[in-house]
């Protein structure tokens, strides 16, 4: 199969993107909605060549892709994810957008390549790329979020997400940046079986900071507490449609990249044995997100700003899915993630995609307070898209038969499985920030079937293109919630290709890495050999430079082993 | 020509990335929060440099090309975000951007 071929889910998002710029220049004022079709069936495509050609891994043949893009269980899944979230966030936008006099098509073009950036982003397994990714889907974000050009919001909410992805990104590279200087590659996988092998040139401190790093820049983009605070501001600021993608395609692909990058590094020796280890600050995170996401959503009265906090508490839950990592199958000692991140992940995307998919249309024209009063009486207003709040927030919520009961359940119960003597005080917080959780979801539902509407509720957009997809996020709600068996599966072999290269295992670490390690003295930087060439092809001068230290020329790993 | 030891240069790209750190957190100004956050990412080109040139190795050189590409665009990205805000605002002090709370 040849790599175009092997990339195309990808190259027709991309090839959307640029469709849809061009013909908006020949599509008339008033009918861009029909833009909003093209991008949902550009991504459509995508995502039945994703299924078709993504079940098993493609390796690809160019020299500069393969070690560059890995195409394999985990990233299909999750590309599945993205384009089913870019999907509902284009069928939204068609009638959201022209109610709110947003008449242009850039908003589908940069959709599309916000999603192509974000499959970019999960396939990457090499870390410049993987950046590339990141930023190709983010760039794109941060114009879509400041999309309402006559709404002060909006510009605020576009300022404070770009600053705060800056800051990640800049994070990120920093991380990126310490582990080249570690190992001396820029290939995530490569770099894991450095790491695994623990050679005598890799400097601890260069690891631990990059490990530190690493997660601080995934936990903005997570949305994990305490990297949370732009999030309220920007989901309420930002467009519905664009909220909706963000709370569920960006999360999904944040995490993926944070499971995949964790894992695959975690394996090293230099950081075993700290006082915090990565696993730790994981759960700390975790727990913060639980509790702080779940106790701010109480007090909110903006509806928007409600599911906003639920999108943290959620995100709390799934670190707590990402810490406790199960072993990987056929390769004892290698852990990878869990099996029920992917689901949860799905579940989730697909029920707040829906809730704010209500919001969205409700936003009539100037009146976009999305405050609880204002939705009083929803059910009886408009019954189906009361019906699709109901199901929507109850799936949130985690209530039976809804696929976001079956994710939570099957989560805590594969938390509980993989960590039995670490994982059940936390596996109870969990619970006890569902039922606190329980409050403000169901205040939501109150308002909407219990109360008297007051003086002006919100008014509902009609169209043909937002209530298909809300119907659809019902039906995947309901299926995802009685019938999850062939998504377990998928759920499980994502989730079981999370870890890169686990086939160079090598042995288990020294038993006082850190406390007997010289190079950790201070002030005295080691010298570090020149890593072996066989490790990494592509690792090769292109120019001559300082000539390398004669030692340590022991092949750490078997050449190829990738 | 004296052999200047990588350390130096990497704690150098830490001092630079502090710096640009505590601009971003600070400063009020949009334009100078911005110019911070280039401050950042010239900290890690200068990390990425001196560590391609440790490991006598050109990818991390490539990466600095990169960097600096996505850098400019975040900050075309930035510039007309600010342009919006000062539209609204008749300025670019973030202590007036701040309409949604808690």
């Amino acid at each position: 199969m040849s790599d175009l071929l092997s990339l195309s889910p990808m190259l027709a998002c991309a090839f959307t993107g640029l469709l849809v710029m061009a013909l908006d220049l020949l599509t008339g004022t008033g009918r861009k909605p029909f833009l909003a079709w093209v991008t949902a069936a550009g991504f459509a495509v995508s995502g039945a060549l994703a299924l078709g050609l993504w079940q098993a891994p493609v390796a690809l043949h160019a020299p500069f892709l393969s070690g560059v893009l890995a195409i394999d269980p985990h990233g299909a899944f999750f590309t599945g994810v993205i384009l089913l979230s870019g999907v509902l966030a284009a069928l939204l936008a068609a009638d959201y957008l022209p109610e709110q006099g947003i008449d242009g098509g850039e908003v589908y073009s940069l959709l599309a390549f916000s999603v192509t950036g974000a499959i970019l982003l999960v396939i990457a397994t090499d870390l410049v790329t993987l950046f590339l990714g990141l930023e190709i889907m983010s760039l794109a974000l941060y114009v879509l979020a400041a999309g309402k050009r006559a709404s002060p919001f909006a510009a605020e909410a576009g300022i404070k997400y770009l600053l705060l992805g800056g800051v990640a990104s800049a994070f990120l590279l920093m991380g990126v940046a310490f582990l080249y200087g570690a190992t001396g590659s820029l290939d995530l996988a490569a770099i894991g079986r450095l790491l695994a092998a623990g050679g005598p040139g890799i400097d601890p401190l260069l690891v631990q900071g990059a490990m530190v790093l690493l997660i601080v820049a995934l936990g903005f983009k997570v949305a994990a507490v305490p990297f949370h605070f732009w999030t309220p501001d920007v989901y309420e600021g930002a467009p519905t449609p664009v909220t909706a993608f963000m709370a569920g395609a960006v999360k999904a692909a944040a995490f993926a990249v944070l499971a995949r990058v964790v894992l695959t590094l975690a394996r090293a020796p230099v950081l075993a044995g700290l006082d915090v280890s990565t696993g730790d600050l994981l759960l700390g995170l975790s727990v913060l997100s639980m509790v702080v996401g779940n106790v701010l959503g109480i007090v909110q009265d903006n509806v928007k700003r409600i599911l906003a906090y639920s999108s943290i508490a959620h995100a709390g839950y799934l670190l707590l899915g990402v810490w406790a990592t199960q072993s990987l199958a056929g390769a004892p000692g290698v852990q990878t993630l869990n099996e029920a991140v992917p689901f949860y992940l799905l579940a989730y995307a697909i029920a707040t995609v829906g809730a704010f998919g209500v919001l969205a249309l409700l936003g009539r024209a100037g009146e976009e307070d999305l405050s609880l009063p204002r939705i009083a009486g929803l059910g009886r207003r408009h019954p189906a898209l009361g019906a699709a709040l109901l199901v929507s927030v109850l799936s949130l919520a985690g209530l039976p038969p809804l696929g976001g009961f079956l994710a939570k359940f099957h989560l805590f119960q594969q938390v509980l499985i993989a960590a039995p003597d670490r994982a059940l005080p936390w596996v109870v917080l969990a619970v006890l920030a569902s039922v606190v959780a329980l409050y403000y979801y169901l205040r939501i539902l109150l308002y909407a079937y219990f109360r008297e509407p007051e003086d002006t509720p919100a008014q509902a957009i009609p169209g043909a293109a937002g209530t298909l997809a809300l119907a659809a996020v019902v039906v995947l709600t309901l299926v995802l919630g009685v019938a999850p068996g062939r998504f377990l599966v998928a759920s499980r072999s994502a989730a079981q290709a999370a870890v890169l290269s686990p086939s160079a295992v090598v042995a288990p670490a020294p038993a006082t890495p850190t406390a007997a390690d010289p190079s950790r003295v201070a002030g005295s930087p080691p010298v570090r050999p020149r890593l072996p060439e066989a490790l990494n092809p592509r690792l090769r001068p292109l120019m001559p430079l300082p000539a390398p230290s004669p030692a340590s020329r022991q092949t750490l790993v078997e050449p190829g082993a990738r | 020509m004296m052999d200047v030891p990588v350390s130096w240069y990497v704690i150098l790209a830490l001092i630079l990335f502090g710096i640009g750190t505590v601009g971003v957190l600070t400063r009020r100004n949009l334009l100078v929060v911005l110019m911070s956050l280039e401050i950042m990412l010239n900290g890690v080109n200068l990390a990425l440099l001196a560590f391609a040139r440790h490991h006598g190795d050109a990818q991390g050189q490539a990466a600095v090309f990169i960097v600096m590409a996505v850098a400019a665009a975040e900050v075309a990205v930035g510039l007309a975000l600010a342009i919006a805000l000062f539209r609204h605002d008749g300025s670019v002090d973030l202590d007036r951007a701040t309409r949604m709370k808690g």
